[in-house]
């Protein structure tokens, strides 16, 4: 017998199955035939689902990723989020130290206007006071710049999952030192050097 | 209005919780304290008197917008006047904003002049409806 026939056997018996509970009003036997003939349906859809599957699965093993190896990519993306990172530290302490200076300017003013000073001196006081809070103000592109950082951060870090998830991950020679690699950070870059070390080096070199 | 009020500033950034401290003090309101996002915030508003609560939006943990929805389904806060200072400007956004309760929104970048604006505003609005009751 060829394996369509013997398919279309099943599918009879199924069948027969089916009535037989029915005209014997069976209703757990019919539920049961019923369920048996949706299995007998889906289970050539499942071994094509399998084919596929393992297909892919195969095709992904041979496809050129390293692709994100040779540049280093999956090295660079979570270099590039601490890069992003320290930008928003950054800022946050140039803002920091702008405010300090404000506020020191501010005290200083409030000082001189608690002074006996020229009459001509008051609408400069005025000046300055509001001089100094749009300087304030100005600190918060710190804050609506930091929000978009983050969001690239965001960006970056599930670009990272996906391609871990499709099994590209880092490999331990695949760090990668760019030619000019802008502003040290901390922890990141453990090559970078301090002035006082820069300084032993010259010294050592006989500058 | 009452310089006097205790006012909670709640933003992540350390810099605009600092901007927007300077921008009240201007304006003579000195009784400032902060918290860094919505959680700390309504822990602070439970233990603490406070008149005015100035939000950002976008904070991680508990954001502006769950805080000011808190706000409103807590008996004891459901009236404190919250003005929202935010980054946040679509539509969708600040029609959800106005219909969890807010009583000012201010988009940033922002001006000295617009905090004052929006802080009359809710203050002439809190006082009508007083003198309505």
């Amino acid at each position: 017998m060829n394996p369509r026939n013997h398919r279309n056997e099943d599918l009879l018996r199924l069948l027969d199955a089916a009535l037989a509970a029915h005209e014997h009003e069976d209703d757990s036997a019919f539920q049961a035939a019923a369920d048996a003939l949706v299995q007998w349906r889906s289970r050539p859809l499942q071994k094509v689902l399998g084919r596929l599957a393992q297909e892919l699965s195969d095709s992904l093993a041979t496809v050129p990723l390293p692709a994100a190896h040779d540049a280093g990519l999956v090295h660079d993306l979570p270099d590039a989020r601490s890069r992003l990172d320290y930008v928003v530290y950054m800022t946050e302490q140039a803002a920091h130290r702008t405010l300090d200076g404000v506020e020191a300017c501010r005290r200083h003013v409030d000082a001189l206007a608690a002074r006996p000073l020229p009459a001509a001196c008051a609408p400069l006081l005025e000046d300055m006071r509001r001089e100094l809070s749009e300087m304030a103000l100005a600190q918060e592109y710190q804050d609506l710049t930091g929000q978009i950082i983050r969001r690239v951060i965001g960006v970056v870090h599930r670009v990272e999952s996906a391609l871990s998830e499709l099994g590209v991950r880092a490999s331990a020679d695949g760090e990668t030192a760019p030619e000019l690699a802008g502003p040290a950070l901390p922890q990141v870059d453990t090559c970078a050097v301090s002035q006082h070390d820069a300084d032993a080096l010259l010294s050592g070199l006989g500058l | 209005m009452d310089k006097n009020m205790n006012i909670l500033i709640v933003d992540d950034f350390s810099t605009m919780r600092r901007i927007v401290k300077n921008l009240l003090s201007d304006l003579g309101f000195t009784r400032t304290s902060e918290a860094e996002d919505g959680g700390s915030a309504l822990a602070h508003l439970r233990a603490n008197h406070c008149d005015l609560v100035v939000t950002d939006w976008n904070m991680p943990g508990m954001t502006g917008i769950d805080l000011l929805k808190a706000i409103r389904a807590d008996a004891k806060l459901a009236k404190l006047p919250v003005l929202m200072v935010t980054a946040e400007a679509k539509r969708e956004q600040i029609i959800d904003a106005a219909q969890s309760g807010v009583n000012g929104y201010i988009i940033k970048p922002f001006t000295a002049q617009t905090l004052q604006e929006k802080l009359n505003k809710i203050f002439e609005r809190i006082a009508a409806t007083a003198a309505a009751a």
